[in-house]
């Protein structure tokens, strides 16, 4: 009987399993250490712990807190800016200018009342001179124009020219 | 004469009541926001008060945690 041939299949090369060797690790004795009121210390541990991230949770309250400030700021500014333009741009403008004084009643009463003396000294026969009309001075101040560096010089001149006109007044 | 009272005449009298009135709305609107500028500041303080509490307890806590490491029952 011939034999029969039978072929064998190469089995697959088997990899080779590298084992990793972990490092020797020096031993060491491992000691513990018992502390007092272990109870107590987790708790106060994790109570820390959520306090600190209550706090950063008020640190991001905090931020949107200022944003909407800084906004508001910007707001402000705007609202000052254009009752700045308002006053000092259009009404100021209808307002005459000049060095003029109001006149109080007791002054009106006071001037009437010397008229009235006048009048009776005029009537003993005396050379007096007769009262002339004055003329109401009226000064017109010129606005001027800043062209400072800054806006903060511009509002500073701006103030003392005011402070100026209110001293003037006084 | 020398002190009579003086008028002065106004030509656009309408216009200048109108610009008084815009004046008024503007510094109502500049209080609102300055009142609310002021809110958000109380609770900024508000705020900054709480972390001043928040951190003297972690403080207090974390003295605590030290002072219970530190001294250990049995070493």
């Amino acid at each position: 009987m011939a034999k029969k041939k039978t072929t064998r299949k190469k089995a697959p090369a088997r990899k080779k399993t590298v084992r990793k060797v972990a490092p020797k690790r020096e031993s060491h004795p491992e000691f513990m250490v018992q502390v007092n009121e272990p109870m107590m210390l987790r708790k106060d541990v994790l109570e820390s712990l959520r306090e600190v991230i209550i706090f950063m949770q008020g640190y991001e309250k905090f931020r949107a807190v200022q944003e909407e400030k800084v906004a508001l700021f910007s707001v402000l500014q705007s609202n000052v800016k254009e009752l700045k333009t308002l006053i000092d741009g259009k009404l100021r403008g209808y307002m005459p200018k000049g060095k003029l004084t109001a006149v109080t009643h007791q002054e009106l009463v006071k001037a009437e009342l010397k008229e009235d003396r006048e009048e009776m000294v005029e009537i003993v026969p005396m050379k007096s001179a007769k009262a002339q009309p004055e003329e109401v001075k009226v000064d017109v101040t010129p606005q001027v124009i800043d062209s400072g560096p800054s806006d903060l010089d511009q509002l500073e001149d701006q103030l003392h020219d005011i402070e100026n006109q209110l001293q003037n007044l006084q | 004469m020398e002190r009579m009272p003086v008028f002065i005449k106004v030509d656009e009298y309408n216009e200048v009541l109108n610009v008084v009135r815009l004046v008024r709305k503007k510094l109502e609107e500049s209080k609102e926001t300055l009142a609310r500028i002021h809110e958000l500041k109380n609770e900024e303080d508000h705020q900054l008060e709480m972390w001043q509490t928040t951190l003297a307890e972690v403080e207090k806590k974390i003295d605590f945690v030290d002072h219970s490491l530190n001294e250990p029952e049995q070493f």
